[in-house]
């Protein structure tokens, strides 16, 4: 008898140990990306919005990293439609394109809102997960966005594919009293017409250069520069698989010309030595988005006051960052993540939460019909500066822009790797620096021609 | 007996027993070792492309890719530079310790064997940080005693940046050698010591005659292992280049000097924008190949020697 349970004793535990162990490595199939199938989504009747906002409920699941703004702006969101649920799933944006593609190529779900950094949303857009908004039954009208956004929120087909969380301006930041020594004056407007292109800057960094006895630049490094040109440039870099390999030897070659007449510290762009910078006196200028402030420089030089400005560069204005926001094309809760996109990014009510939650301006034109009311006051840090004007009066009207495309940030590594070397090698010039960023880019795109 | 009588009888509990083992072997470890094998045979990438292409991405590799046998060769001259270092430094550190000249012995294996433990993220990032080309230590140091006129851009010439991840290594591992031939020394009788100083042995024929023999399987074991994980070299050479920006990497270090196979996998698949699966399944098969054939080798040529002598 003992024996005969001793045996059914050995069983059930021989039972139990493989189905925990099946269970681990089981899928856990519709439910990997929150309560999606959980949800009630009874929004099928609201894209126009002609629906009461509280007869609206669904569950929607989000993966980001912006935690603060998304909070932010999902409490002014709730307050019209109390049902639409929002569950924030934080994800890296180091880490974002990977877990997608991990979630794709198991099968997984996606979540119903997915958002794209600008390093890797041509890639994202690629991969064909997004919903296209200019579509029936979104239809949204392309033509309330500012001409700059289309090329960076379109796919290679054309589509729309999401909405900006926030114009990302790009210009340039500086020390004022390092200009005011070198320039003899820190005003941003005489300044950006001191520099009226970029031969002028870069033959005024050599004289800095020489001033200083070798101890300040202009750019702390040449990736800072490349950031600033490359993203001026409004002729894409690859079409369909052709590279324009004379648009990046211009590049090269003006980069090696920062290089030669001693613009660059030769420092590692976002390295220690690079943040640390922004305290000292070896470099003046740096890339600077509208989201540079909060995110960089302050940070960076907490104990200045008074220090800094901002002013347009050679070439105008530029596109310096940003994140898609789009609609995952299979949820099942498309509707009311149509309902919570078109309302955050798509409206003037939605511009206004931004505004008022994180200072973010979104590029809608409608939004920029009165722009008194994007001021930000004036802000002693950047001696006396309105950071919000300066943006949208003097940035935003000059920037331009390119197509995204699924190569970008591979095309980003490897002119890093390139500008690496030629930062150091007087003997590496734009024609070798093109080679070395054609092979770069080869390795693990083969389909990729050459012009 | 037939065998499923066998399974009938006393003998099906050890079988029942194993089989949770096997069942999460089966599917944890075989699936997907075979399905890797399948996944090198086709050009999936995420971009809807899944063709079975037979052996081209091996093809591809083996004949026309030269940043594959490049990171090869660079396994290969790092496990160069540092494994005769490590084992070299290894027996005399660890002979040391064991001697009379050292008193408190579990300080000094701690202290050696402290980097060991430290994570290869943080290696990197340490080592990126010591040898940074404007605000690095190293440089600050060698400036300061006017030692030289201009910073050195130590990772930014293939020849310092392979030096430097060779010295990286050797710097994490010799705790780990230490370790296991003091284990070993301890392990060895004392009185084979005692007979051969009775018999006028010196302390360097002590050393080469008898400790040095008697370690021979340790040897084995951490030369091999030693093989398998220079091959599979990835995390701190990656660190090492990363860069500082989410997302931006100096993927393969100057001149891909700093380029593993297993960095290469992780390119082609997973970062940047190729997400090429039956590339980084090809690169990571034949990387196995060549783990199990140098493996092989290894051990062939230590035991030819223990035969020979």
């Amino acid at each position: 008898m003992l024996k005969f349970w001793r045996n059914k004793m050995s069983m059930a535990l021989l039972c139990m140990t493989i189905i925990l162990v099946l269970a681990g490595c089981g899928s856990n199939g519709g439910n990997s990306s929150g309560d999606n199938a959980g949800s009630s989504a009874n929004a099928s009747a609201s894209a126009n919005g002609s629906t009461d906002p509280e007869s609206i409920s669904a569950k929607l699941t989000v993966w980001g990293w912006d935690k603060a703004w998304f909070e932010g702006t999902a409490q002014k969101f709730n307050e019209k439609y109390p049902n639409i649920k929002l569950n924030f799933v934080e994800v890296s944006a180091a880490d974002y394109l990977k877990k997608i593609q991990t979630s794709m190529a198991s099968g997984s779900e996606l979540p119903d809102i997915v958002w794209a950094e600008s390093a890797f949303r041509g890639a994202l857009y690629e991969l064909n997960i997004l919903q296209s908004l200019t579509a029936e039954p979104y239809n949204f009208d392309k033509s309330k966005l500012l001409d700059f956004e289309l090329p960076l929120l379109s796919d290679s087909k054309g589509n729309l594919v999401g909405l900006e969380q926030s114009g990302s301006p790009g210009a340039l930041a500086y020390k004022r009293d390092l200009a005011k020594q070198y320039f003899g004056t820190d005003d941003p407007s005489q300044l950006a017409g001191m520099f009226a292109d970029w031969d002028s800057f870069i033959a005024k960094g050599k004289e800095v250069y020489e001033q200083s006895g070798g101890k300040t630049f202009m750019f702390g490094s040449l990736m800072d520069a490349y950031t600033v040109l490359s993203n001026q440039g409004t002729v894409p870099i690859v079409d369909g698989t052709s590279v324009n390999t004379g648009e990046m030897l211009n590049l090269f070659t003006k980069l090696q010309s920062v290089r030669d007449n001693q613009n660059d510290g030769k420092l590692w762009m976002w390295s220690p030595t690079w943040n640390s910078s922004y305290s000292q006196d070896n470099v003046i200028f740096y890339p600077a988005a509208n989201w540079s402030p909060q995110f960089v420089i302050k940070p960076n030089d907490k104990s200045s006051d008074g220090r800094w400005g901002l002013m347009v560069p050679p070439g105008g204005g530029y596109p310096y960052g940003g994140t898609t926001i789009g609609i995952w094309k299979d949820s099942k809760n498309k509707d009311a993540a149509w309902i919570y996109l078109n309302w955050l990014l798509g409206s003037d009510e939605g511009a206004q939460a931004n505004f008022e939650v994180s200072n973010y301006i979104l590029p809608l034109k409608s939004f920029f019909s009165d722009t008194s009311k994007l001021s930000s006051g004036e802000d002693s840090f950047f001696g006396g500066q309105d950071l919000g004007k300066f943006w949208v009066d003097e940035v935003f009207p000059s920037i331009k822009s390119k197509p995204v495309t699924k190569y970008d940030q591979d095309i980003y590594s490897s002119s890093e790797l390139v500008l690496q070397v030629m930062s150091q090698d007087q003997s590496f010039n734009a024609d070798k620096a093109l080679a070395k960023w054609e092979e770069q880019l080869k390795k693990n795109h083969p389909e990729l021609t050459f012009d | 007996m037939s065998k499923t009588s066998a399974l009938k009888g006393k003998n099906k509990w050890p079988y029942l027993f194993i089989t949770p083992y096997f069942l999460s072997y089966g599917v944890l470890s075989l699936f997907p070792i075979l399905f890797t094998l399948y996944i090198s045979l086709t050009d999936w990438d995420l971009y809807g492309n899944r063709h079975f292409i037979g052996l081209d991405n091996f093809k591809q590799l083996f004949l026309h890719d030269s940043f594959f046998w490049k990171s090869m060769l660079n396994v290969f001259l790092f496990l160069a530079g540092y494994l005769p270092a490590l084992v070299l430094f290894g027996m005399l550190i660890a002979s040391l310790i064991e001697s009379r000249l050292i008193r408190r012995k579990t300080i000094f294996r701690l202290s050696f064997f402290s980097a060991y433990m430290t994570t290869p993220v943080a290696v990197g990032i340490i080592f990126s940080l010591l040898f940074d080309w404007q605000g690095g230590f190293i440089n600050n140091l060698l400036t300061e005693m006017g030692w030289i006129d201009s910073k050195i851009n130590w990772l930014g010439s293939p020849d310092s940046a392979r030096w430097i991840v060779i010295l990286m290594i050797f710097w994490k591992n010799l705790g780990y050698f230490v370790m296991f031939y003091t284990a070993g020394m301890a392990g060895i009788e004392a009185s084979i010591y005692e007979a051969a100083v009775i018999d006028g042995a010196s302390s360097k024929d002590v050393f080469f005659r008898i400790t040095m023999p008697l370690l021979k399987p340790i040897n084995m074991f951490l030369i091999i292992t030693s093989i398998i994980s220079g091959l599979q070299l990835v995390e701190e050479p990656m660190l090492l280049f990363s860069g500082w920006a989410s997302g931006s990497s100096m993927v393969g270090g100057p001149e891909g000097s700093a380029f593993t196979p297993i960095w290469y996998m992780f390119d082609a698949s997973f970062n940047g924008s190729a997400f090429k699966y039956g590339k980084g399944a090809a690169i990571a098969y034949s990387t196995f190949l060549f783990i199990a054939l140098f493996s092989v080798f290894g051990m062939k040529w230590m035991n030819r020697r223990g035969e020979e002598q």
